[in-house]
């Protein structure tokens, strides 16, 4: 038997990697350039999102005047469009979270920026609300109306006021949506079209800020500004999730070539094309892949490369439980296939030596890890640590079983429960006896990494050498 | 995590600072008068800086000839109209005959919007009034600015200054009549 190349996968449905909240913090000197470099364009990241936001705060600064302040209804005016900007401000950063702009996805990761999206998003969310409800409430109190009355006049009599309040609605919507019990409840279809009318949302409030508000009118440069952000936004959505992805997956003429069966409910999917290694796919990393059938060409599979890729091919390999998971392996051979990726900073590039390197899965975890090793010198000693509950959950044993003979890898299978393998530092040691002295590499459900890093910690790893990946399961 | 919350503070720290440091808020003045700060001067940016330099000399002059001077005066005004912060002493002349001509005054920006008065004076009394410039962004400014400005007028009328009380509840349009108005005022050398 030989052994396969391409990619193997992660999650059973909608995986949504996610990285745990112990972000590492690197220390500093003996950083592989690599890793320094990201951790730079990171920075900036951040501190071109600060200004920002300086910016976008000083559009209303520069503006107060004494009557801001007249009466408290003034005051409440003026909270009110505080509201508005810095909601505002946020909402356009969470669509830059999300618009695969891809040296801040190298950087930060994108599991790292979808979770960072879901995180500030409710807030900017409660902040345009606070906005609607104060300016109604600021504006009815100077003129002694009641609150609902004034809204309604607002929305009715304003230039663009209702569609802003539509648009406001729409980003309501998805924000209910979005919540994990109702998310979980509704089919990803109708939380993944509710969640696309954001755009819309966000694209009808625009002009009643700058027709309306009070530091733009009469302001150019604030104005400039303001527009500016907004065009800057739409050409990095434009350009990083249409064109890119929509010229890529045409240039290499990606399409679905083998299905194969690994196992019980396992399937490995190859997708193969021309030039693949222009992509500069690694080993760890992912994809969103879109299958363009009737059916399913809407629907986006963030999947992780179960192989290195190669110049022809790309493979990943799913559990196919749930709905989505298991239509997934029955698309016909020969479909074309729109990639969004690669993405994700989980590679071999992180490690700071190759001397000796553990990998560590929990379940479908493994897939990443699998690609991982086809990337990692061969004179480096490997120790696969492999969790799983029970024996049809080990995904890829066979090759792994094969690297095993072939390369001379260890595979250490920890087949049971929670209690009968714990995952800590002396489990880990005790199978991998140079742990102390590796780089780490662990995916998994979030328990798992959260042990991991525990054990790390206690072995006197520094946090650069453990690398990790979670993935967390909706719609189950 | 904390580095980055460094990194995202002090960047939100040095785009505040910056900014307002170069265009401080006018907390103590309703009216951000548009010779202060270039940014906030919609109504005929380009105009300001330039003409005072070419038009000035010949613009403040009214001639006693009232009728074809306000006429040339408001024709060629448009670009000149906000210019002259410094109004010129050619005006001091005029001044003891009893100004005659049309003058605008400079463009007030106000909360809701710009406010620029435009006054005519015959032998040095006002007897017109108008307003070139209000708030009407939105129909609230609209709505406020149609009421208010008639009221505004009539009062300039009535007491022959910029000394007019203003209408409350639009604070901000009648601080920036008044302003305009005396810049207007001004220029004639009333």
């Amino acid at each position: 038997m030989e052994i396969k190349r391409g990619p193997i996968h992660v999650h059973n449905q909608r995986p949504h990697p996610v990285v745990s909240q112990e972000t590492p913090i690197f220390i500093c000197e003996g950083l592989s350039v690599k890793a320094q470099r990201k951790r730079v364009i990171g920075d900036q990241a951040f501190l071109i999102t600060g200004l920002g936001l300086g910016f976008t705060l000083t559009v209303q600064i520069t503006t107060l005047t004494a009557g801001d302040f007249a009466d408290p209804y003034a005051i409440i005016t003026t909270a009110s469009r505080f509201f508005a900007l810095t909601g505002s401000y946020l909402s356009i950063i969470g669509l830059l979270l999300i618009a695969r702009i891809p040296w801040v996805e190298n950087a930060l990761g994108h599991d790292r920026l979808v979770v960072w999206h879901r995180k500030a998003m409710p807030y900017a969310l409660y902040m345009i609300t606070f906005h609607v409800l104060l300016v109604a409430l600021g504006y009815a109190g100077s003129e002694g109306k009641i609150v609902g009355h004034e809204l309604w006049i607002m929305i009715t009599t304003y230039p663009w006021m209702l569609p802003a309040f539509a648009g406001f609605v729409l980003l309501i919507l998805a924000g209910i949506t979005s919540y994990k019990n109702v998310r979980t409840k509704m089919k990803y279809e109708t939380w993944w079209v509710i969640h696309l009318y954001t755009y819309l949302g966000v694209a009808l409030s625009f002009m009643h800020q700058i027709l309306t508000g009070g530091m733009f009118i009469g302001h150019p440069l604030n104005r400039a500004y303001w527009i500016g952000l907004y065009v800057a936004v739409v050409v990095a959505i434009v350009t990083w999730r249409i064109a890119i992805p929509a010229t890529r997956s045409f240039r290499h003429k990606l399409r679905l070539s083998k299905v194969e069966i690994e196992g019980p409910g396992v399937v490995s999917m190859y997708i193969s094309g021309i030039g693949i290694s222009k992509l500069r796919a690694q080993g760890g990393q992912f994809f969103n892949w879109r299958f363009l059938t009737k059916d399913g060409w809407h629907e986006s599979h963030p999947f992780s490369l179960s192989a290195a890729p190669t110049d022809t091919e790309l493979r990943f390999t799913v559990k196919a439980l749930g709905d989505s998971s298991s239509k997934i392996s029955s698309i016909p051979i020969g479909t074309r296939v729109i990639i969004e990726g690669p993405y994700g900073i989980f590679t071999r590039d992180m490690a700071r030596q190759f001397k000796h390197v553990t990998l560590i899965g929990g379940g479908v975890g493994i897939t990443p890890l699998r690609a991982i090793i086809d990337e990692i010198p061969d004179s480096t000693s490997i120790d696969v640590i492999y969790r799983a509950r029970n024996e049809e959950d080990l995904v890829l044993k066979e090759e792994l079983d094969l690297l095993a003979n072939q390369r001379g890898i260890k595979v250490h299978y920890l087949v049971g429960s929670r209690n009968e393998y714990p995952i800590n530092e002396n489990t880990i040691k005790k199978y991998a006896p140079r742990f102390a002295d590796s780089d780490v590499y662990v995916c998994g459900p979030e328990s798992l990494i959260d042990n991991v890093i525990e054990a790390c910690k206690e072995a006197g790893i520094p946090k650069d050498r453990v690398h990790h990946e979670a993935f967390v399961y909706h719609a189950q | 995590m904390i580095r980055k919350t460094a990194f995202l503070i002090t960047g939100t720290v040095a785009g505040v600072v910056g900014v307002v440091s170069y265009n401080p808020p006018h907390l103590t003045n309703q009216i951000a008068s548009s010779g202060g700060t270039p940014a906030t001067n919609t109504a005929t940016p380009a105009a300001s800086a330039t003409t005072s330099n070419s038009k000035s000399p010949a613009q403040p002059v009214p001639t006693k000839s009232s009728k074809s001077a306000a006429k040339t005066q408001t024709q060629t005004a448009s670009p000149s109209a906000t210019s002259s912060a410094t109004p010129s002493e050619s005006q001091t002349p005029a001044k003891k005959a009893g100004v005659s001509g049309t003058f605008k005054g400079e463009t007030s920006q106000t909360r809701w919007g710009p406010v620029q008065v435009q006054v005519t004076l015959t032998d040095g009394k006002i007897t017109d009034v108008t307003t070139l410039q209000y708030p009407n962004g939105d129909r609230r400014s609209q709505s406020i600015s149609s009421q208010v400005i008639p009221w505004l007028q009539d009062e300039v009328l009535q007491v022959q200054s910029a000394q007019i009380n203003g209408i409350s509840g639009a604070t901000y349009t009648s601080g920036g009549f008044r302003a305009s108005l005396a810049s207007a005022l001004q220029k004639a050398g009333l």
